[in-house]
């Protein structure tokens, strides 16, 4: 096995040229898990944990840049993001366990494209943009159009993941985060859903509304139909029992060993509720009729 | 296969070893150092019982390439005890009762040094996050949370002594 500690991007992107059955390691919180039984058989490691500039988180005047090597605990303790993205935070604090969050990257999450990934609804909603770098130079892609399949993307073989982009949500907006799992810690979502809610000025209708559901489809899935439900409609009465009906059709969840395709069925129902809740009663309003 | 050279320090040690990428840091300090205070419950991230502290965070060694700890500071279980005197949570893991079989001890002590070395006044809810990556088939956590509380405790009273 060739193992390699790059300490730039450059660097990076010419081992992963050379070296086409490399496999890029971060936290390994993964890797070492997909693995288990041979890890002796990878053929070359490209180890990016050193590389500096893929580190830290930066607050533009209108947007964050989260470097890929920033750590789930980062997410959960980094101050600004705790201010304006909040859900974000609580999305990177329901990964794993400390031990894990020490380790693991919001770029590996996102790599590794698991159905289940706890960060791509928050992302999702935030319509987060990926920054890709190869040889050929840097190229920007939508998390929403990233993902292909279960474990898969649309990542080059000789690409490296940098940054993650997404705007600061306006003042006005609200945002939720639920992940339901069989346990309260290590545990794999059963079903996750990130809101975010935007109100127009007189903060009496939805003027924009944006969710993604995890462990429900190939890939985290934006219900396009249960978001038509909701735009446009008044807080004061929300069609919240329409929306629940309407996201159980969307979603395609299968039986597997964490649940049946029937209880990620219905809990989407749930879990949307609750997210629209939460949503309402940070946005001021404790008692949002159902319509 | 290359073989690396790396050099990090283990409960205060420097090391120095020639190793295979594909080694993890639990078989460093199990089989190269005799560190078998580091146990392998699962070799997967989801038991805890691999728990070392790199760099002042607690990390799953089962998950962590040797390589990776190359120019680290970590630290076992082996390494909470000075000559004479067994680290306050060691202590009151006995004292209250926190240990049945012991596999999962280890662990569940770095996850609280961890916490209590960044928080002398940790809530409950603070000490169940802490380790809520460490798992006991034997206790029921019941008398492991009490010890980290009575720990804390007498950290902190320990501390205050120093200072006045």
């Amino acid at each position: 096995m060739d193992y390699f500690t790059p300490r730039t991007v450059e660097e990076a992107v010419d081992i992963l040229r050379d070296n086409e059955r490399g496999v890029v390691f971060a936290g390994g919180t993964d890797l070492m898990v997909k693995r288990y039984d041979a890890i002796d058989e990878i053929e070359a490691i490209i180890d990016i944990s050193r590389i500096h500039e893929l580190k830290g988180i930066r607050e533009e005047k209108c947007f964050f840049s989260v470097g890929a090597l920033v750590t789930h605990q980062e997410l959960v303790t980094h101050e600004s993001i705790g201010r304006s993205v909040r859900y974000l935070s609580h999305a990177a604090e329901e990964i794993g366990s400390p031990q894990i969050r020490h380790r693991g990257t919001i770029g590996g999450n996102i790599v590794n494209a698991s159905p289940a990934a706890d960060l791509i609804p928050p992302l999702s909603v935030l319509n987060a943009e990926l920054v890709l770098f190869s040889e050929k130079g840097e190229r920007k892609i939508p998390l929403r159009d990233f993902f292909t399949g279960p474990g898969n993307s649309r990542i080059a073989k000789d690409e490296l993941l940098t940054q993650i982009l997404f705007p600061v949500p306006s003042p006005g907006s609200a945002g939720c985060f639920i992940k339901l799992g069989r346990r309260k810690a290590l545990s794999i979502a059963v079903a996750g859903i990130a809101a975010y809610v935007e109100t127009d000025e007189e903060n009496r209708r939805i003027q924009e509304i944006r969710l993604s559901l995890s462990s429900v489809a190939p890939y985290s899935l934006r219900p396009k139909k249960t978001e038509e439900v909701l735009r446009g409609k008044a807080l004061e009465r929300l069609p919240i029992e329409e929306a629940v009906r309407t996201v159980k059709e969307e979603v395609k969840p299968i039986d597997d060993i964490r649940a049946t395709a029937a209880y990620r069925k219905e809990m989407c129902g749930t879990i949307l509720e609750k997210a629209l809740h939460n949503c309402m009663r940070d946005l001021g309003f404790e008692n949002t009729m159902s319509a | 296969m290359d073989s690396i050279h790396i050099r990090c320090r283990v409960n205060g040690e420097v090391i120095e070893k020639t190793i295979e990428p594909h080694m993890r840091l639990i078989d460093l300090l199990r089989n190269e150092m005799g560190l078998t205070g580091v146990k392998e419950g699962c070799g997967k991230g989801e038991c805890g019982s691999c728990t070392v502290i790199m760099n002042r965070k607690t990390v799953h060694s089962c998950l962590v390439l040797a390589a990776q700890a190359d120019g680290a500071e970590i630290t076992t279980i082996e390494g909470l005890a000075d000559e004479d005197r067994l680290h306050p949570l060691q202590e009151a893991f006995i004292q209250k009762g926190a240990v049945q079989c012991g596999f999962c001890t280890p662990g569940f002590i770095l996850s609280a040094k961890h916490l209590l070395d960044n928080n002398l006044h940790p809530t409950r809810e603070d000490i169940l996050k802490a380790v809520s990556g460490n798992l006991c088939r034997c206790t029921g956590y019941k008398k492991i949370i009490g010890a980290i509380e009575s720990a804390a405790e007498e950290m902190n009273r320990q501390f205050e002594e120093k200072s006045l």
